[in-house]
């Protein structure tokens, strides 16, 4: 501006005092009338920059006041510039803090904005600009020297600094700066001691709620600062409903949509986290109870959950009082057997697991003395672990967590446990403990939280008896009833290491459960639970081709559905086998060895049972050339084939059987059409046999055609079909 | 300790040896392996040196994870879509769709016509989760366990997506999630190997399941998956060969150590020492592996409850079984692979069976590890590698539809090892299309099953070909809302 001519200068400085003057005014007006104005949306965005804009202010107009309280001194006095630019960097911050503190207002009016720290900083904003208007316009009179200059300027910078202070403290929360610190000393209520309203709901009330709702300031006429008033409600009701608590006004507020008018907290205001509506919400369906205490609170329940992760968030490290192990003792103690680990990284905690029941004497528990007070968890699942040895295990007194599962103890030796104040999980799942003992021992564990007492000498009766008692203890059993419960049996299973032979067999069945009693029929029947004939291993022989149906039966349980097993009778396996066409290139499985390897294929395309086992013609008639070296008498050639329709796999349209002494003197000695599936339908396994007059050969010759022309009623009709063929009988 | 071994550059100062050995795997092998960076520069570690120890007390000490490899349909299983059902045969309007990609077995179809669930939904537990009544036992634990139905992936086609769920890359030879965790803790039961894997396959259309899934990756061989397989040898080469007495097996495996320990001391290779250590666990395997193997000794109760197929060998009730005893006998992760899941068309009929196959034994894994007080320091993780089409593959029939892969939502539940239980977490769109809330990505959900193991998934990093990885790459954030 230095290098602008005089009236330059002076019209743009005369511009922008009639924009503050004009500034001033409006301040006053809006804070005058605040409560009659409403800010139309679109100037909504002005007032938001508000955050942004006053950090020019703040800095010109300390800067200025720094200039302001030396503007008298001797060598300043004189100085052109000094004077100029003050007087000009002075006219900035306030046309600046005036703006500043218009947008202030905007923003001030938009919902969300309340409270003591808001009407601070609202009208120490408004003094700022008046205060610095005022001393702008009247620098230059006279009467105003250098005691005022430092007097005014001091007092500038004290209420910029404070209204900053206020400002940032609507922003960021009143604490913001100290939060570090403050929330290090945050004061943990032991779990024992907590009351879910009083440690629980109400510091989330009073971080979320009271700022609104409080004696001074009762928004809607709630108080929500104590029980008497949260009884009493608001202008629109009372919070809870008794008739359905789900329903309660209160919860109704938070769970309405962030956009209803209505949701609470309002928005622009801090919101309830997850954790913190949850509690609520519980705490208000449990009949808001203002005294009841966490663990109170049955095992498992959802509130004492949520609380108890409040009053000790997980991530949270557990201190332990205790030393430091010794690592040479660790070192030594440590073997394949028995491994100890610390808990975590620096952690003095110590989890020991035994392993190997072989390997276990007492001496296994008396070794670990050393490390006594480290122990925080003992795993001594299927360890013989006798009464005796819990006498070691009672010097353990930090012990945590302790799995005695399938151990050798009695309840007797439960009692012996008397120093194990802090167990919090207990296993004696398969131990012979019984009711009276374990119920005087539970009374004496004041941290325990689960136990499991599946397959011990407690019943259901005493489960229910236990569980009335101890409320606040999970206490763990088996699925309910299953030991009465009677399901269905798996199928049994054919045994055979093949299902092939060549003259007869012993049919073996068996079945993975133990005492099952397995029925049979070989007539094609299903097999009924009484009249149908029991399996016995080495007595039922046979000899030819045959569909085995089969089912389980066993006491306490429902019959298995019925089964079927193949086996096949394969007489005269061939010498040689020749592959005279070729295959399907994608479906080459293991070459000519194939069709007498053994391995049958199944359904699943993606399974290598498919893609090994299952060989394939599309283009080419199966065209299979078998030699004896000894003459046999053949009356009927079988094949396996698979028929999927959708994935246009058919059986062969026609099959020829051609027989002889050598191969150039073969003659046709049978031939069948089979039938053709007329609809779509699920993929199945086919049996093809071609029956001819026992004729005595050398050598065969089996040709399976390709369909040419899938039939009319299929999508692909007139096309060429697959054809697969895993195995072959000869008889 | 030998003073030649402690003089190597690759070998450990005294302390953390000592620390290692007596609280990591024990071996002077894999303590070197873990801290390969020890003595460069001024012992700061990067972080990147997992000492075989949690970072922080962990909630779970092992993990079961039940992954239904060929990606089952929430719209069948836990994410409920009455409307899908009021707009059956609507075609997928745009806007829902978004330009999602589409795999090359629908992209070409000409309308993509809306089906709700052929099966039914109620509502059980006191979370009032929906389930299908293809589920009718995983019903009854509904309280037990945690449904997300807002899991998302990035890829579309099993092989990647099944790799990015295991190993957090969709390109394979990145170490598996089973073998990160070895590496980070190390084995509980120095018996039996820290990762094993179990495979089972049902009726539906399957899809490959690739050793690969269970890779150590760059990691040190001993941190790779060990499959047990239901034949005769459970474990592949663990038996001796015939005639070989028990004796002249230890006697052969000392002198061998003896070797392997001279050409350690002269080549300083911490695979030498790992190999010792591989020898002396299979020799242990050989007597705890049948010990394990063995079904017959579960009560009747125990069978009652997987179901009697959990003893026939092979089958997913009895992988269930055995993953339960491995886990109780301190095997980390136990990851069960059951194949069939990908019903592109006949879905009706796969799933109902795939379903049976596993509803009654994965809820009875729970239950199971509940009445022993194992649950809460056992994670249990049930689910696919991505989702299923809202709408249908192929012709829809009044009875018959098939569903394409969906990557942008599906539904997995995880159970135990400090997940809350009796939750629902996550939300999709009224049209089952798009997650609207509480996202999961693959990431999050692989940082999260870390961080219940007590492992900060961005400090478990190993350096390999001048780059630091980890299992959720650069991304991955717990999902703090599901845990305890």
């Amino acid at each position: 501006m230095a290098n602008l001519p005089n009236d330059m200068k002076n019209k743009y400085r005369i511009i922008a005092e009639r924009l503050l003057l004009g500034l001033n005014i409006l301040l006053l007006y809006f804070l005058l009338l605040e409560k009659f104005i409403e800010i139309p949306y679109w100037l909504q965005p002005l007032g938001r920059l508000h955050p942004m804009i006053l950090h020019f202010p703040i800095a010109l107009l300390l800067l200025s006041m720094g200039l302001e309280f030396f503007r008298f001194r001797k060598e300043f006095s004189k100085e052109k510039f000094y004077q100029d630019f003050l007087r000009y960097l002075l006219l900035f911050s306030v046309v600046t803090a005036a703006l500043a503190a218009v947008m202030g207002l905007f923003l001030s009016l938009e919902e969300g904005y309340d409270g003591a720290v808001l009407t601070w900083h609202k009208w120490l904003g408004a003094g700022i600009v008046f205060f610095a208007s005022v001393l702008y316009f009247a620098r230059d009179k006279t009467w105003y020297q250098e005691k005022i200059a430092k007097i005014s300027a001091s007092s500038l910078i004290v209420i910029t600094l404070m209204a900053g202070h206020y400002g940032a403290s609507l922003t960021h929360g009143e604490d913001f700066i100290y939060m570090p610190i403050i929330a290090g000393r945050e004061v943990v209520v032991p779990i024992e001691e907590a009351i879910v309203f009083d440690h629980l709901v109400m510091p989330v009330l009073e971080k979320k709620c009271n700022s609104c709702h409080n004696q001074s300031k009762a928004k809607g006429e709630l108080i929500m600062t104590d029980k008497v008033s949260l009884l009493k409600g608001g202008k629109t009701g009372k919070l809870f409903d008794n008739e359905s608590l789900e329903e309660s006004l209160m919860l109704h507020r938070l769970s309405l949509p962030m956009e209803d008018e209505e949701h609470m907290p309002p928005s622009g205001k801090p919101q309830l986290s997850p954790e913190e509506k949850l509690l609520l919400e519980l705490w208000v369906k449990n009949k808001y109870d203002f005294e009841m205490k966490v663990l109170a609170l049955p095992a498992g329940d959802s509130l004492r959950l949520v609380s108890t992760n409040v009053l000790n968030p997980s991530g949270k490290r557990k201190t332990y009082e205790f030393d430091m192990p010794d690592e040479k003792t660790l070192e030594a103690l440590n073997n394949e057997y028995r491994v100890i680990r610390p808990l975590s990284k620096e952690s003095p905690a110590l989890d020991v697991t035994i392993y190997n029941p072989k390997s276990y004497t007492s001496q296994s528990l008396v070794e670990l003395e050393p490390i006594k007070e480290q122990i925080v968890s003992l795993s001594l699942n299927r360890i013989p672990v006798e009464d005796e040895d819990l006498t070691i295990v009672n010097q353990f007194t930090n012990l945590e967590r302790l799995n005695l599962n399938f151990t050798n103890i009695t309840g007797n030796g439960l009692q012996t446990l008397t120093s194990l104040k802090n167990i919090e999980h207990l296993a004696i799942s398969g131990t012979s403990v019984a009711l009276n003992d374990l119920k005087p021992y539970l009374s004496s564990l004041k941290r325990l939280q689960t136990i499991s007492v599946w397959n011990t000498e407690i019943d259901v009766d005493d489960l229910e008896l236990l569980r009335d008692e101890f409320k606040n203890i999970q206490i763990v059993a088996g699925r309910d009833g299953l030991e009465e419960e009677k399901i269905k049996l798996n199928v049994p299973i054919l045994k055979n290491q093949t299902n092939i032979f060549r003259d007869s067999i012993a049919l073996d069945i068996g079945h993975p459960i133990e005492d099952v009693t397995v029925r049979y029929t070989l007539d094609g029947t299903e097999p009924d639970s009484l009249t149908s004939p029991v399996f016995e291993k080495g007595k039922v022989w046979l000899d030819r081709t045959t569909l085995v149906n089969a089912k389980a039966f066993k006491e306490g349980w429902f019959g298995s559905t019925n089964t079927t097993f193949s086996v096949y009778k394969n007489k005269y396996p061939p010498d040689s086998v020749n592959l005279l066409s070729r295959l399907n290139r994608v479906h080459p499985a293991n070459g000519h060895a194939t069709f007498f390897d053994g391995d049958f294929g199944g359904f699943n395309a993606n399974s290598p049972a498919w893609a090994n086992n299952w060989a394939g013609f599309s283009n080419e008639d199966m065209e299979l050339f078998l030699t004896y070296n000894q003459e046999i008498e053949v009356a009927s050639v079988s094949f396996n084939v698979l028929v999927e329709p959708e994935t246009i796999i058919f059986p062969p349209s026609q099959i020829e059987i051609w027989g002889g002494k050598s191969k150039d003197d073969l003659k046709l000695m049978g031939r069948l059409t089979p039938e053709l599936p007329t609809e779509e339908r699920k993929p199945y396994i086919q049996l093809i046999s071609t029956t001819i007059n026992p004729t005595k050969v050398n050598c065969l010759l089996v040709i399976g055609r390709t369909l040419k022309e899938i039939p009319s009623w299929h999508r692909n009709k007139g096309r060429g079909a697959l054809l697969l063929v895993d195995e072959m009988f000869i008889n | 300790m030998d003073k030649n071994i402690i003089e190597h550059h690759l070998n450990l100062n005294r302390r953390k040896f000592l620390s290692t050995m007596s609280l990591g795997l024990g071996s002077v092998a894999l303590g070197s392996l873990l801290m390969p960076d020890l003595f460069k520069g001024n012992g700061q570690m990067e972080g990147e040196l997992a000492a075989a120890i949690p970072d922080f007390a962990p909630k779970a000490k092992r993990v079961i994870y039940l992954f239904q490899n060929g990606a089952p349909s929430q719209l069948e299983s836990f994410d409920y879509k009455p409307k899908l059902k009021e707009m059956v045969g609507q075609d997928l309007p745009e806007s829902i769709r978004g330009g999602q990609r589409l795999t090359g077995m629908t992209a070409n179809q000409s309308s993509f016509p809306l089906v709700g669930s052929f099966s039914g939904f109620n509502q059980y537990g006191e979370s009032g989760a929906w389930i299908s009544d293809l589920f009718p036992y995983t019903s009854k634990i509904v309280d037990d366990i945690c449904i997300v139905r807002s899991l998302h992936t990035e890829a579309i086609n099993h092989d990647p997506a099944l790799t990015f769920f295991q190993t957090g890359a969709q390109q394979g030879n990145r170490p598996s999630m089973g073998a990160w965790l070895s590496y980070g803790l190390g084995s509980e039961n120095k018996n039996l190997p820290a990762f094993t894997v179990l495979l089972s396959r049902g009726i539906g259309n399957g899809q490959g399941v690739y050793s690969k899934l269970w890779t150590n990756g760059f990691l040190d061989s001993v941190h790779q998956g060990v499959q047990f397989s239901s034949g005769e040898d459970p474990v592949l080469y663990l038996r001796d060969p015939k005639g070989m007495s028990r004796v002249e097996r230890r006697k052969i495996l000392d002198n061998l150590a003896e070797l392997n320990h001279m050409s350690y001391e002269k080549f300083g290779d911490p695979e030498i020492s790992a190999k010792i250590q591989q020898y002396e666990m299979a020799y242990r395997m050989q007597t705890t592996v049948p010990d394990i193997m063995d079904l017959s000794k579960e009560p009747d109760s125990v069978i009652k409850l997987y179901g009697p197929d959990c003893l026939v060998p092979g089958t997913y009730a009895a992988n269930c079984l055995l993953a339960r005893k491995l886990s109780e006998s301190g095997v980390r992760f136990v990851q069960l692979y059951h194949q069939g899941w990908d019903q592109h068309g006949n879905l009706p009929y796969e799933i109902t069976r795939q379903a049976k196959d596993v509803d009654q034994a994965s809820a009875a894994l729970v239950t199971d590890l509940k009445q022993r007080g194992l649950l809460d320091e056992t994670l249990v993780i049930w689910g696919g590698e991505f989702g299923r089409t809202n709408y249908s593959q192929g012709k829809l029939t009044k009875d018959n539809y098939g569903r394409d892969h969906h990557p942008r939502c599906f539904s997995i539940w995880m159970a135990g090892g400090g997940i809350k239980p009796g939750t629902v977490y996550g939300e999709t769109d009224e049209l089952g299309y798009n997650v609207i809330k509480n996202p999961v990505h693959v990431h999050d959900f692989q940082a999260t099953v870390l961080n219940q193991l007590g492992l900060d998934h961005e400090k478990l990093i190993y350096k390999h070909l001048g780059r630091r990885f980890r299992l959720t790459d650069v991304s991955g954030k717990v999902v703090k809302d599901i845990l305890v």
